[in-house]
């Protein structure tokens, strides 16, 4: 049986429609494209919440603690 | 790499977090702005609900607290990211209390669509003190981003703090808005673009690519200015362009219709000298100057540009060289364009210097030939010489010279010396100057040109 080839940027929201530029990709480079936006996906999430982290320590303790609330209720 | 692709390379590298692109080279600059623009959602978006939650959470601290954090905790990108989620005047009063270098960072980092308001009520002072830093760090593709946020005053204000004109020609390349391009240039004044275009030598020749993608999106009359300005710059300014268009596979040449082995442009006025001289009764019957105005076109099309002689200056290059009436230009670009593809055709560049001390930057075009039968044009018409500035686009850089015969007579008879004219022209093989003697040449000017009155 033939199996169907499934791109995996196509599960991207953004990239569901498959532009004309990304048939202009190769299957390998497509392959790359997608672990780079993986690899900067959970980088912008460790360096948000890292900071996130940060900034509090250089609020008073109580301020700190209402805005844990705010930020990850 | 076009300066578009390069521009776009840049943007996409700091969304994806500096990582070497070479994947992606099947792209074009188009395509990589469809990337872009399509990866930088998909990131926001993934960030937006905390993202929010931080420009919540922000209003309950100090402005001065939550500035002072901005800039030594989250860091530029985080703080580009929240500046498009708050309040205009919220973030305009943080960016305030921010320093310059960090305001820089920023910058590099945000979506100026998300955070316009804010850009545009940023005062001069703090832009120019701003883009000083990225000028100093060489983010140029930064400070084209932000053009089209800022008020037509704070980019003069900016442009004037800028001593650098090469500085100027990198940020105006990067420039995406045609619109803003043209105004910017509009804004540039005569010596400093002069002195930008002068620059393009030695070790800034290559540079020469920037203003061609400068020239692309600029509209005929802004490429004329920028044309006439080089055409009047030394020839090792030229050189360098022919070295730069060679190298990188630009096109860049000028044909002169008539201009033969034997005597060059020279020949060509003694020919249209002696076809007056020989068919003085025929210039009357056949004069389009006595037609109205469609005739005369009919005449011209039908005569006269077929007996404009084509000739490739160089290996490989074909381009006709065509004459118009000054009303006419759109019809000499088509025609142009239609028979050097695909090399587009433009108006052209060209400079007659009459002697090294006296330049006349009205010279050129009249070199073009015209068999005997329409030597008597009119005496209002003007010429121009088509040429050609092709770009690794395919865009084209047009420059356009008119001639006035008028203005072009009068010179032409105040010429004292036997070698009155210097033709310099641009082929793919570097700058021919053509230079006398002409031995055939009249040294009484007045009789070479008798075929025009």
């Amino acid at each position: 049986m033939a199996t169907q080839r499934i791109d995996p940027l196509a599960k991207e929201p953004g990239l569901a429609d498959a532009p004309a530029w990304l048939t202009a990709l190769a299957p390998d480079d497509r392959a790359t494209l997608l672990a780079a936006i993986e690899t900067e996906r959970a980088r912008r999430a460790t360096e948000l919440r890292s900071a996130i982290d940060a900034a509090l320590e250089h609020v008073p303790w109580l301020l700190r603690v209402a805005l844990r609330k705010v930020l990850f209720p | 790499m076009t300066m578009a692709r390069r521009g776009e390379v840049v943007k996409l590298e700091r969304v994806l977090g500096g990582k070497d692109l070479g994947y992606l080279d099947a792209l074009d600059a188009a395509g990589l702005h469809a990337l872009r623009e399509a990866l930088s959602a998909i990131l926001f978006d993934d960030a937006k609900p905390v993202l929010q939650r931080v420009a919540t959470a922000s209003k309950l601290l100090p402005v001065s607290l939550v500035a002072k954090v901005g800039e030594r905790v989250f860091g530029a990108t985080l703080c580009a990211q929240v500046t498009g989620l708050l309040a205009p005047s919220y973030a305009l009063d943080l960016a305030l209390r921010m320093s310059n270098p960090f305001l820089a960072s920023v910058s590099a980092m945000i979506d100026p669509r998300s955070a316009g308001k804010v850009v545009a009520a940023i005062p001069a002072d703090r832009i120019i003190a701003v883009a000083a830093v990225l000028i100093e760090r060489g983010d140029f593709v930064t400070m084209a981003r932000f053009v089209d946020y800022l008020s037509p005053a704070t980019i003069g204000a900016v442009i004037e703090s800028v001593a650098n004109e090469l500085h100027l020609l990198q940020i105006g390349a990067y420039v995406e808005s045609r619109t803003k391009l043209r105004e910017l240039i509009g804004q540039l004044a005569l010596e400093r673009t002069r002195k930008m275009l002068a620059a393009l030598r030695g070790p800034d020749a290559d540079r020469w690519l920037e203003a061609l993608a400068i020239a692309e999106a600029l509209d005929d009359e802004s490429r004329g200015k920028l044309g006439d300005i080089a055409a009047e710059l030394e020839p090792e300014v030229m050189r360098a362009l022919i070295a730069v268009a060679k190298r990188h596979g630009v096109g860049v040449r000028i044909d002169v219709c008539g201009c033969d082995e034997r005597g060059g442009q020279a020949e060509v006025l003694r020919a249209r000298s002696r076809g007056h001289r020989g068919h003085g009764g025929r210039g009357g019957r056949d004069a389009p100057g006595g037609l109205d105005p469609d005739g005369r076109e009919r005449v011209i099309s039908r005569e006269l540009v077929p007996a404009l002689h084509v000739r490739a200056l160089g290996p490989g290059d074909a381009l006709g060289v065509h004459h118009v009436h000054r009303t006419n230009a759109a019809q000499v670009r088509a025609t142009a364009g239609a028979c050097v593809s695909p090399i587009r055709a433009g108006l052209v560049r060209c400079r007659f210097a009459r002697r090294r001390s006296s330049r006349h930057p009205w010279g050129c075009g009249l070199l073009l030939r015209a068999t005997p039968r329409s030597s008597s044009l009119h005496r209002d018409m003007n010429i121009a010489i088509v040429a050609v500035l092709t770009s690794p686009d395919s865009g084209w850089f047009g420059l356009r010279m008119q001639v006035d015969l008028a203005s072009f007579r009068r010179a032409l008879h105040t010429s004292t010396s036997a070698r009155p004219f210097t033709a310099r022209v641009i082929t793919p093989a570097g700058v021919m100057v053509q230079e006398p003697p002409w031995p055939a040449i009249s040294t009484t000017p007045r009789a070479q040109f008798a075929f025009a009155t």
